[in-house]
């Protein structure tokens, strides 16, 4: 009698029952993203949702998909991959369509095995990991040069037009990011055959690079690879600048990002930086920021970044794909679909996007930009450019 | 009615309960977990199994820090031990899971003698401190060992089963969970009736007592930290099943903390204490979000709000828990407890 009771007992007190898993019902559409959005790395998920809630505006204005309206669920992960993997699995169990947001590369490792059970459309924007198209799967597309493209299309730039005196340096980063970052790096100087010293790592978190950036002057270096994130990058221009060591320095599209900026402006270095999206700050992403003026409040605008944009395309490309199914709307359908996505216009905000069955990653092009944090500019100088 | 409780022998004095009535609650709460998953939705089945996973966690840590009085800031260490260790040994050396948790529980005890002989001199903030700069080396170790653990990269688990049950998005993890968290507390508490237990609490309450009363002080330290991290091992393992991929970004000292939190909040050396301190640690982020739907701020970004107002309330509780209830959640059930069986006549 004892489990009957509390069996009912635990039957009155459980959750609403499931939701549709599909997240389509006859006038709504639900997609999904699970974003950083908490604690000390949360301007990537604060940026992405404003994206996203852009991309969802716009077509809902212009009628929704097929006369349905758009909506997002989210869940907030703080970086914390065992979070990521939570918050998944609420938003599948209350119904999404498709994922337009999934967290670091931690985050989406940790949600992987249950995207792959439930084999849902998703579109990473956020950050790029091989783990999402390595091997190819028919419902999981990417947005996004590979750091190791970034940082070649910084050195090549930097050999052709600075022309260090001296050797190459890179510092980077004891994780998964550093590690592409190291791997550009040597590909770069190997392929275009530039003198270099050995990669010096760092333990992510540390804020005191005085002795590496000693050792880097010993060996008289000519130019400086930085693979940090965010405090990084300024902690090695205080040394570079109290050093007088005015190099060139290549860094992460983080680097371009206004905290990033604020931090760097009292040391009074430029630097390059590199991205698949153009500058939020530059002429080219004016048309963007208009729209968000006309559809987002003033705390999304406020939150906008270079994640706003790469999420903002991601979502798109989701809805352009849920368009064209029509009013049979159906995951598979969503997953085909976005791999028919053939030359889709961004507006200039990146090259425009491509899919194929056996490419499913697209905005890889990449273009080098000069950041002058004092004067509070991101200057793109070249254009878009492929380095399959 | 119970009035009262008195027994006449050393083995009923001992027993885990002489009452009929406890052993139908147990029964009934056994019965109540095993329904679970067909009344509740894929996020809170979840969210059950993270909170079991804790549990074990919690008991474990109850084994070094609440019985022996030796405080560990290293649990995230230990846990990603586990973690790795049943990873490797599923996807490297192809041991079923079955085998795989156990044997990674025991890996992590051995590991955790290397932190304990040097730590045997220490204890308090010394200890604490000591444990808390293992785990770093354990998370470095685990970061530099690329060609082993993945380093950065982590591992993934896919396609793994325990006992025929399907490690997915369903009840399989949970009942795994739930058989483990039975196992372990029904050890730790026959754990805690042995000479073993006893000599725990007698270290705890006065080392140099327990020691003039013949309690090898060396031994019986290691032993705890042994059986501590073996059962945190466990967890360690429970998680990697779970998430199907490990990563050292999982273990940061964020969750030695928690784990800590977890004791002081349900109650520090109690089993049922740990167990309530994990419920509780564990499902804070829904009552969160919960109170925020209430107050109709949990729209789509409520969930942000959930975590930053998760920190801040463990922080809160650990502070009143320490000023106003010592004995934490179990005190308060306790005294609850007391009031129910004595009354009209409460004291």
């Amino acid at each position: 009698m004892n489990v009957l009771k509390y069996a009912l007992c635990a039957a009155l007190f459980a959750a609403p029952a499931h939701a549709d898993g599909s997240g389509v019902t006859d006038t709504e559409i639900y997609l999904g993203a699970v974003l950083p959005m908490s604690g000390p790395v949360s301007f990537p998920g604060l940026g992405g949702l404003a994206g996203s809630r852009l991309a969802i505006a716009e077509f809902n204005a212009a009628g929704g998909i097929h006369g349905r309206t758009v909506r997002l669920r989210v869940e907030d992960d703080g970086y914390v991959p065992s979070r990521s993997y939570q918050g998944l699995v609420k938003i599948l169990d209350e119904g999404v369509l498709a994922l337009v947001g999934t967290s670091g590369a931690g985050g989406l490792a940790a949600m992987l095995p249950l995207i792959d059970e439930q084999q849902v459309p998703t579109l990473v924007s956020t950050s790029v990991s091989n783990a999402a198209v390595e091997p190819l799967r028919p419902y999981i597309y990417m947005l996004g040069a590979d750091y190791e493209d970034l940082f070649f299309a910084q050195i090549q730039y930097i050999a052709e037009h600075d022309q260090p005196q001296g050797p190459w340096a890179i510092i980077s980063q004891d994780d998964d990011y550093g590690t592409h970052v190291v791997n550009g790096f040597t590909e770069a100087v190997e392929t275009l055959g530039l003198p270099s010293v050995p990669p010096l790592r760092f333990a992510r978190g540390q804020r005191d690079f005085s002795a590496e950036v000693l050792r880097l002057r010993s060996q008289n270096i000519g130019a400086l690879v930085i693979g940090g994130v965010i405090m990084e990058t300024p902690a090695v221009l205080r040394e570079l600048a109290r050093l007088q060591m005015d190099i060139p320095t290549a860094h992460a599209h983080t680097a371009a990002i206004d905290m990033t900026l604020g931090l760097a402006a009292p040391f009074g270095l430029s630097y390059y930086a590199a991205d698949y999206v153009v500058p939020i700050g530059s002429t080219a992403a004016e048309g963007f920021h208009e729209r968000a003026r006309a559809h987002l409040s003033e705390e999304d605008q406020r939150n906008l970044n270079r994640f706003s944009i790469t999420s903002y395309l991601g979502t798109r490309a989701v809805l352009v794909a849920a368009e064209a199914c029509g009013r049979a709307l159906t995951r598979e359908c969503v997953a085909a679909e976005l791999g028919r996505i053939d030359a889709l216009d961004t507006g200039g905000l990146s090259a425009p996007l491509d899919f194929t069955n056996d490419r499913h990653t697209a905005a890889r092009e990449v273009q080098v930009v000069r950041v002058d944090p004092v004067a509070n500019t991101v200057v793109p100088l070249t254009d878009f450019v492929s380095f399959d | 009615m119970r009035t009262g409780h008195a027994v006449e022998t050393y083995g009923r004095l001992i027993a885990l309960s002489t009452n009929r009535v406890t052993w139908g609650w147990v029964a009934a709460l056994l019965a109540g977990l095993v329904v679970l998953p067909w009344v509740v939705t894929g996020h809170w089945l979840v969210m059950m199994t993270s909170v079991l996973i804790a549990a074990v966690g919690a008991v474990g840590l109850n084994v070094l820090t609440g019985t022996t009085g030796l405080i560990s800031l290293g649990q995230s260490g230990f846990l990603a031990i586990g973690a790795y260790a049943c990873g490797l040994l599923i996807r490297d050396l192809s041991v079923p899971a079955e085998l795989a948790v156990p044997m990674a529980g025991l890996v992590t005890g051995l590991a955790s003698l290397l932190i304990g002989i040097p730590s045997l001199r220490l204890k308090g903030l010394y200890l604490a401190i000591t444990t808390l700069a293992s785990s770093f080396i354990i998370i470095h170790v685990i970061m530099q060992a690329g060609p082993l653990t993945g380093g950065p990269f982590g591992l993934r688990l896919p396609g793994v089963t325990f006992l025929g049950l399907s490690i997915g998005n369903g009840p399989g993890m949970y009942y795994i969970a739930l058989i483990v968290v039975v196992a372990v507390v029904l050890f730790v508490n026959n754990l805690m009736r042995s000479r073993s237990g006893r000599a725990w609490v007698a270290i705890r309450e006065h080392e140099i007592a327990a020691r003039s009363m013949g309690v090898n002080i060396a031994r019986y330290k290691l032993l705890a930290f042994f059986v501590s991290s073996t059962i945190v091992g466990i967890a360690g393992a429970l998680m990697a099943l779970q998430l199907r991929f490990i990563t050292a970004d999982v273990f940061g000292v964020f969750l030695s903390i928690e784990a800590l939190a977890m004791l002081l909040v349900g109650g520090v050396g109690s089993v049922a204490g740990a167990v309530l301190g994990a419920v509780f640690i564990v499902l804070l982020p829904e009552l969160a979000r919960t109170l925020l739907s209430v107050f109709g701020t949990a729209g789509e970004t409520g969930s942000a709000l959930v975590f930053e107002i998760r920190i801040v309330v463990t922080g809160a509780l650990i502070i009143l828990m320490l000023r106003i209830e010592p004995e934490g959640l179990i005190g308060i059930w306790r005294r609850v407890k007391r009031y129910w069986l004595q009354w009209p006549l409460p004291v």
